[in-house]
């Protein structure tokens, strides 16, 4: 009993801090599980209750796994291998009799920390890997050391763990990395919102609602003006039952396009299970050999993006050479039939002139004056939804607006099509860059004219102007964009608050972009700062001898450091003593090599009777405390200053 | 204080050290447990992971989790080195029971746990010691029979902080402990009167019951002949008449005078004799086939006649 309640507290809370960070993505009912599991044995612990025996915990066993076949049937891919993990962290504490239930129950601890890495990499889980290996550690020290006490077990793994970062740098920096993967990999991962392959109404205003953030840019430059800061994504040039599709087949751009003032910038992206990589409007080139830059001047990566990447871009916010014509006869395709008031209203603006200017002129001035609303929360619209739209309710969100505006440009003969992406961004003081979340969604409109190709046109200006510097929170009307429970009694603290999630998510970001970023190219680059070139076998076999010969260094100065300290850092009681016996010595006391403390006393005070009462205190101090176990602080201040004190004099 | 025992480099079979012994760097020995196995396989596993989902925290966390193990394995070993081996002693045990050996150890400066002191691979509990002070580590060996018990090496391990790695000293030592016979239960007389009576050292009998001298509250031990059985069954619990001859009682135990024809089992009967008579005030002496010891009390006469018996027919002498 006694064992359990040594072992069984350190070694549960190891569990517990493993799985926190699997809490959100883990089923209720395994949560649940493990919360019931653990609170009865901590509970049975306290009040004696009965463990379960082997074959009850052989029938729980089989029940969580009955679940989790339930639970994941149709999916067993890496959650139900969490989910697995964590059904048997529950249990395993249970069954920690022996020294090896103890150990393999810690082991269990690491896999769920290192589970939990493989699904995010932000910089707050780098800092709680840290945590949770110092209390698993703490644990696995627990498990070892029988009469210690839990503090200090704490402070051995703080020990350990501090001594090992070095040589973890080291490891990290230099340990070989390779391009791919050895065995592919299993896409994991909720969905996550974002854009998928076709809008509609609803489809971009459902995103302003969350925080989330889809991006960050860092910019080399200064960060340009508000009205340049169309981040583009996806083209949409299909009109099919009401909704726009991005066409099936897009051809690749070969060259990389061509402009004035470039623009360029590093964009973090955070994992949205798509493929598409958003960029400055209209960007230049592909950012990576696995992406490629696509004809409608989109960027998209190979794979689905289902970790946070980095891209070094360059765009051109201002005018590009080259009039890339592609695409522009899909941009003038309409259904045969229907909103016929759009279609008449689109040839009364296309009426007298062929000018494209003229008719976006147009269609801009009949969206601004026409009393039009923008509200998150428009009315349905019916069959005709053009119509409806632009007549009737005239309510809606940018995809409204973008959504009507082309199909009028459509109606009036000139090509258009719409570009989902997002619109501004939040600059965090602390580090220069924007912050680009959900809540940017928004959509626009591009026309091609022959004259200057094509052109970007937001009709949603044109109705809230406020959107292109306030973003969406500034031209909705208030009340629209939920505030957050909390946000009413924060109100005093929100600035402030504000102020530190910026500073965070500034940190996170260095810390990202440095972290995420160092891979095989980045490790070449420090290695050719050393001079080591790896290009080949032989490089890559200097930089392992290298790290080696480092970590074997460091470790090696660990050992001589430890073992020096010993000699150097004598106990102080042991080494007042010889003081004492030298003080006697040169009296002409010197104490024989066979002779033990007391002894010795004897042997002083029978020829120095003079001394007898200070030689007697003095050794039963240093007995005491050597021999006795006392370890008294003032005992030993008493000894010290004793023999300090202590002059015999040479008696003639 | 300073009379260090060098640890004598031979190579091959090492001379048996010497107390006090320091565990130096030459003499321990380091591996990884089991466990430690375990964890270097997981290590690898997860490693092989982190390269293939390209996952650099993954990368991380496996460098942690190894270069923690590699620091680890210095503060095993830093456990146990250094420790130094001050004495050791046992207390004489009947032949059966549990010898244990008392190692004072002494550590200089550094706290040192989860220590194990083994011998002949019996399971043993880790103790602490803690720096600047002698510390007491009892190690128990159960014994087999009498004589002088001399264990095999002494191991002193530690798998101390994380229990990855395995430190470990073998100490040839010479470790004693004497074993006396088990004793055989029986009747406190051996031998009621011998032919030549005049002979006091003849055989146990009990010398000079003639003369009544009183009663005594009974001892555990008196001879269950001299209980006043009237006494007892008056209700006035058990004593025991005291009878005084010429003087003072004295028995001379003889290895002749008990009936066997098993050796061990005389040795194991005189052991009882002699147990049982030291709890009185009898006075009592020991004849052996090699040897005789005369009468005498205490305890250092005690253990004298049971090392006798300990050592009877054995070739060595003493410790």
């Amino acid at each position: 009993m006694s064992e359990q309640r040594k072992y069984v507290p350190a070694l549960t809370l190891a569990l517990i801090v493993a799985v926190i960070p699997h809490a959100l993505q883990l089923p209720l009912w395994i949560v649940a599980w493990c919360s019931v599991m653990w609170g009865y044995l901590l509970a049975s612990l306290r009040f004696g209750w009965p463990r379960p025996n082997r074959p009850v915990r052989v029938v729980l066993a089989l029940i969580g796994i009955a679940g989790l076949l339930a639970t994941y049937s149709t999916r067993l891919g890496p959650e139900a291998y969490i989910g697995l993990l964590a059904i048997m962290a529950a249990l395993k504490p249970f069954e920690s009799a022996t020294h090896r239930d103890r150990m393999i129950t810690v082991f269990i601890a690491y896999f769920i920390i290192i589970s939990s890495l493989l699904q995010t990499e932000t910089f707050a889980i780098t800092l709680y890997m840290f945590f949770s290996v110092l209390v698993t550690t703490a644990a696995l020290v627990r498990v070892n050391n029988p009469y210690g006490r839990y503090r200090a077990d704490l402070k051995r793994a703080g020990m350990i763990l501090g001594q090992a970062v070095p040589l973890m740098i080291i490891l990290f920096l230099l340990f070989p990395r390779m391009q791919g993967s050895l065995f592919g990999m299993r896409q994991t991962g909720r969905a996550i919102s974002g854009f998928s392959e076709q809008l509609s109404p609803g489809s971009v205003s459902s995103l302003v609602k969350s925080d989330e953030v889809a991006f960050r840019a860092l910019f080399k430059g200064p960060i340009p003006p508000a009205d340049q800061l169309y981040w583009r994504g996806v083209v949409f040039s299909r009109l099919k039952n009401g909704s726009w599709h991005r066409p099936k087949r897009v051809p690749k751009r070969g060259e990389p396009l061509q402009g004035q003032d470039p623009v360029d910038y590093t964009i973090s992206i955070e994992p949205h299970h798509n493929r598409w990589i958003f960029a400055l409007d209209v960007p230049a080139r592909a950012p990576t050999k696995w992406s490629s830059l696509y004809r409608d001047f989109t960027v998209q990566s190979r794979r689905a993006i289902s970790r946070k990447r980095r891209y070094e871009m360059r765009s051109y916010p201002g005018d590009i050479s080259g009039r890339s014509a592609w695409g522009v006869d899909a941009a003038l395709k309409l259904p045969a039939e229907g909103n016929p008031r759009t279609r008449k209203l689109a040839a009364h603006m296309g009426r007298d002139t062929g000018n494209v200017a003229q008719i976006v002129e147009r269609g801009l001035k009949y969206l601004e004056k026409n009393g039009f609303v923008y509200t998150l929360s428009p009315p349905l619209l019916d069959n005709n939804p053009m119509d409806t739209f632009l007549f009737e309710s005239r309510q809606g969100y940018c995809e409204h607006y973008a959504s009507a505006f082309a199909y009028l440009m459509r109606a009036a003969g000139v090509p258009a099509r719409i570009v989902g992406g997002y619109l501004g961004g939040e600059r965090n003081p602390f580090a220069d860059y924007l912050i680009i979340r959900q809540s940017d969604a928004h959509a626009w409109v591009e026309v091609w004219s022959a004259k200057a190709g094509w052109t970007r046109v937001d009709p949603t200006l044109a109705v809230a102007p406020a959107r292109l510097d306030r973003g969406a929170q500034g031209a909705l009307s208030p009340g629209e964009l939920p505030e957050g429970g909390a946000g009413k009694y924060l109100a005093p603290f929100q600035s402030f608050v504000k102020q530190l999630q910026l500073g965070w998510d500034a940190l996170s970001l260095q810390w990202e972009a440095w972290f995420h970023g160092y891979s095989r190219e980045e490790q070449q680059a420090l290695l050719e700062k050393l001079g080591i070139y790896w290009q080949s076998w032989k490089g890559m076999f200097t930089a392992l001898v290298f790290g080696m010969i480092l970590v074997a260094g460091i470790t090696g100065l660990y050992g001589v450091v430890q073992f020096r300290r010993p000699h150097t850092r004598k106990a102080p009681v042991a080494k007042y003593y010889e003081k004492f016996c030298k003080k006697l010595a040169r009296a002409g006391l010197a104490r024989p090599a066979d002779m033990g403390p007391k002894d010795y006393a004897a042997f002083a005070a029978d020829r120095r009777p003079d001394l007898r009462e200070e030689v007697k205190t003095i050794t039963d101090l240093y007995i005491r405390m050597r021999y006795g176990g006392d370890t008294h602080l003032e005992t030993r201040k008493q000894f010290i200053a004793r023999v300090r004190r202590f002059k015999p004099k040479q008696k003639s | 204080m300073k009379n260090t025992v060098a640890a004598k480099k031979t190579p091959g079979r090492r001379s048996p050290a010497n107390l006090p012994v320091t565990l130096t760097r030459h003499r321990t020995y380091m591996l990884p447990t089991r466990h430690g196995m375990l964890f270097f396989f997981a290590l690898l596993a997860m490693l092989v992971g982190a390269i293939n989902y390209n996952n650099n925290l993954g990368f991380l966390l496996v460098f942690l989790l190894g270069a923690m193990a590699l620091v680890s394995m210095l503060h095993t070993h830093r456990n146990l080195v250094g420790l130094r081996l001050l004495s050791v002693s046992a207390n004489p045990v009947f032949a059966g029971e549990t010898a244990v050996f008392d190692f004072l150890v002494y550590s200089e400066s550094v706290m040192r746990r989860a220590l194990v002191f083994s011998i002949e691979k019996a399971h043993q509990s880790s103790e602490d010691a803690a720096p600047g002070i002698v510390t007491r580590i009892p190690v128990r060996v159960t014994t087999r029979e009498r004589g002088i018990f001399r264990p095999g090496p002494v191991t002193v391990y530690t798998r101390f902080p994380l229990g990855l790695f395995y430190t470990w000293c073998t100490l040839r030592m010479e470790l004693s402990c004497v074993v006396y016979p088990k004793p055989l239960a029986g009747p406190f007389q051996v031998h009621e009167g011998t032919a030549d009576g005049a002979k006091t050292e003849g055989s146990g009998i009990l010398e000079g019951t003639d003369d009544f001298m009183g009663m005594k509250t009974y001892q555990p031990g008196d001879p269950v002949r001299r209980i006043s059985w009237k006494a007892f069954s008056r209700g006035q619990g058990l004593f025991t008449k005291e009878f005084g001859g010429r003087g003072q009682t004295i028995l001379i135990f003889d290895y002749n005078a008990i009936k066997s024809d098993d050796t061990e089992k005389k040795l194991s009967r005189l052991c009882d004799l002699v147990t049982k008579a030291a709890r009185t005030n009898i006075e009592y002496g020991l004849r052996l086939p090699e040897t005789f010891i005369p009468p005498g009390r205490g305890e250092q006469h005690k253990h004298q006649c049971l090392k006798a018996l300990a050592l009877s027919g054995k070739k060595e002498k003493g410790i």
